[in-house]
């Protein structure tokens, strides 16, 4: 064997003993889904929830179709929301000469960094004061409040990329700021406004907290919150077998999601005008 | 025509109270073709955005004909502009790309695209009008910048440094289609560059910028051979121009130029006034200016050779006095025919009244320009 075959055995069997932990977990996962464990047979009993209610040992949960409807209705809506105000207001960051806006960026950067967790209490209060309690209103302001100023960091180091003359071109070429914003800029950024829309969706998929917290109606719930449900302190019964066949269930659109968008996160400069 | 009347543009912020453009005054005639050359940071990026109304002057006034457009939005001015870097949108296709000013005019589509590509047929680029800028080479992109600026018809085309980026042999070619195009259409022309070749090969009349001011506006042949104060005529020129420190003196009755190295008599034809001796000055003479003359000629320069480097199509020679005390070397240019070696001892002389005096006692002005 020569030394750079024996170097390359070296390297696989050091990565395959890494990464076997992790293949196990995920051979395990669709296993605990997929199979009876007492007979040791393949089975699709634990999928039975596409048809009925969940209800075992206590845990009474409504039909997944109308949870199903909830979480993409409420995950498109947090794309739409933190894109549409974090593009431009990134924007003025980048671009527009205002008052304050150095302390702004400061304070941005900080409460990126800040962990929202520990100011729950007091939002929720406030929530109860304004009667947005169990109210979708009031998960999505809670959301859209905790996200926005690293979204909008992001966003603002797309647009820093953006060349001033393209900017210019573009009001040369007879459009006035907001027409170059709209038709050039934004183009230019399309990218960018990919990347934060992805994150956007999978943090609004993955938010189970606020709705533990400020949702009290099961029917209300989205999939992350259906999946916290299963595992209550009241019962020490857990079943694995429906948790790992409705988590599969939960994680599939997204690895499928992931697939058709990771084309995004590689794709960042599109060219057309020389760094100079 | 365009007038631009004590201009002035200060920038605020931390540069605060620096003027990049201080007092310029400039008219340009309706179809003329003018450059605005200088040193970076000499404020001429500065006025071309200005007259784009991309920036707004802080004081001074800008006429396009006689139309006050100090306060017209850029997109109302009609400009076409090419930039430096071009500033495709890389996510239009070249047919977008040209025809969006029209677009943007409300053209219909069908006119907007019809006109885009008689544009691109005179640029010669019909054939990348499907294409993405970014599929494009740095030539081709610099040609759809160019299309783009004029399919609009604009009354005046500001070209900012668009050629900078293209090699050196595409530029001269570059740089012929750009003037050939401009005549053709017969529209106004400024371009801003610190290629001196580049605006002296191209324009009508050239203004030369230092320090936020115009130090010369004028035809290229004029700049160069009577340049108005020092810095214009040491910045124009390649290899530059030699200038000499010196004294006016009258030494019986004759005006006599003293440096450190050597002395010159000034023709009968240039006599200066009386007022001008014991003036501090600076001789200057361009380097093909000067000739190896024969020992004999009264007007002989001994001098020693200290380099010679070979240009092709002649020799620069650099030469200082027998005794080495001249503080610069003094270049000249000869033909490739003259045997000239290092450590020579070699006679010069000046062209017939080819020379420049500068007086150093007010600012570098030239004694023979304003007299």
């Amino acid at each position: 064997m020569s030394t750079s075959t024996l170097k390359k055995a070296l390297v696989h069997t050091y990565m395959t003993l890494f990464t076997l932990p992790i293949a196990a977990m995920i051979v395990w996962y669709f296993l605990a889904a997929t199979m009876n464990f007492t007979t040791g047979q393949f089975s699709l009993d634990n999928f039975s929830f596409f048809q009925e209610p969940v209800q075992y040992s206590g845990v009474k949960l409504p039909m997944i179709w109308p949870i199903v409807l909830n979480t993409m209705m409420y995950s498109i809506l947090i794309v739409i929301i933190e894109a549409c105000i974090s593009v431009p207001t990134a924007y003025a960051f980048s671009r527009l000469d205002f008052k304050g806006r150095r302390s702004a960026m400061k304070f941005l950067f900080l409460m990126r960094s800040f962990p929202g967790i520990t100011l729950i209490i007091a939002t929720f209060f406030i929530l109860v004061q304004m009667n947005l309690v169990n109210t979708y209103l009031g998960v999505l302001l809670v959301a859209v409040t905790g996200s926005l100023p690293g979204r909008v960091y992001i966003m603002k180091g797309f647009f820093d990329e953006v060349p001033w003359d393209i900017e210019w071109a573009a009001m040369v070429d007879g459009c006035t700021r907001f027409g170059a914003f709209k038709k050039v800029l934004v183009p230019y950024v399309l990218p960018g406004i990919g990347a934060i829309a992805v994150f956007s969706f999978l943090g609004a998929y993955g938010e189970w907290f606020l709705f533990k917290l400020l949702i009290f109606n099961d029917d209300m719930l989205t999939l992350a919150g259906y999946l916290s449900k299963l595992v209550t302190k009241e019962n020490q019964i857990v079943n694995y077998g429906l948790i790992t066949a409705i988590g599969l269930f939960y994680t599939l659109p997204i690895v499928v999601f992931y697939i058709f968008t990771q084309k995004i996160f590689m794709k960042v400069n599109l060219g057309g005008a020389k760094q100079v | 025509m365009i007038t631009l009347k004590n201009i002035v543009k200060a920038y605020d912020g931390k540069q605060a109270g620096n003027k990049a453009v201080d007092g310029l005054n400039l008219e340009i005639n309706k179809g003329e073709f003018v450059a605005l050359l200088g040193p970076s940071g000499c404020g001429k990026t500065t006025t071309l955005m200005m007259l784009a109304g991309l920036l707004k002057p802080t004081a001074g006034e800008i006429y396009f004909g006689e139309r006050l457009v100090n306060h017209v939005e850029p997109k109302d001015r009609n400009i076409g502009m090419v930039f430096q870097s071009y500033a495709l949108y890389p996510h239009l296709t070249v047919r977008d790309n040209i025809a969006f000013p029209l677009r943007e005019r409300k053209i219909p589509k069908q006119e907007a695209y019809a006109r885009a590509k008689e544009t691109s047929k005179i640029l010669q680029i019909d054939h990348l009008l499907d294409r993405k800028p970014s599929q494009l080479s740095g030539g081709q992109q610099q040609r759809v910048a160019m299309a783009r600026a004029l399919s609009k018809n604009p009354e005046i085309l500001l070209l900012d440094e668009p050629m900078s980026n293209l090699d050196a042999r595409l530029k001269l070619d570059v740089r012929d289609e750009i003037r050939k195009i401009q005549l053709s259409l017969g529209v106004t022309t400024i371009i801003v560059t610190h290629d001196q070749e580049e605006a002296l090969a191209i324009s009508d009349r050239v203004a030369i910028l230092n320090g936020g001011k115009i130090q010369q506006y004028a035809a290229p042949h004029e700049l160069f051979n009577y340049p108005i104060n020092l810095f214009v005529a040491s910045f124009l020129g390649s290899p530059p121009m030699n200038l000499v420190d010196g004294k006016l003196e009258d030494k019986s009755g004759d005006q006599v130029v003293v440096t450190d190295g050597f002395e010159y008599k000034l023709p009968e034809d240039k006599i200066l006034d009386r007022t001008y001796m014991g003036k501090t000055i600076k001789f200057g003479i361009r380097p093909h200016d000067l000739v190896v003359c024969d020992k004999n000629d009264n007007q002989a320069i001994p001098m020693k050779v200290d380099l010679v480097e070979h240009l092709g199509s002649g020799k620069l020679v650099k030469v200082t006095d027998t005794q080495g005390k001249l503080e610069t070397m003094i270049r000249l240019l000869t033909d490739n025919e003259k045997e000239i070696q290092p450590g020579d001892l070699i006679y010069i002389k000046v062209k017939a009244n080819k020379f420049h005096l500068f007086d150093m006692t007010n600012n570098g002005q030239s004694i023979y320009y304003t007299c």
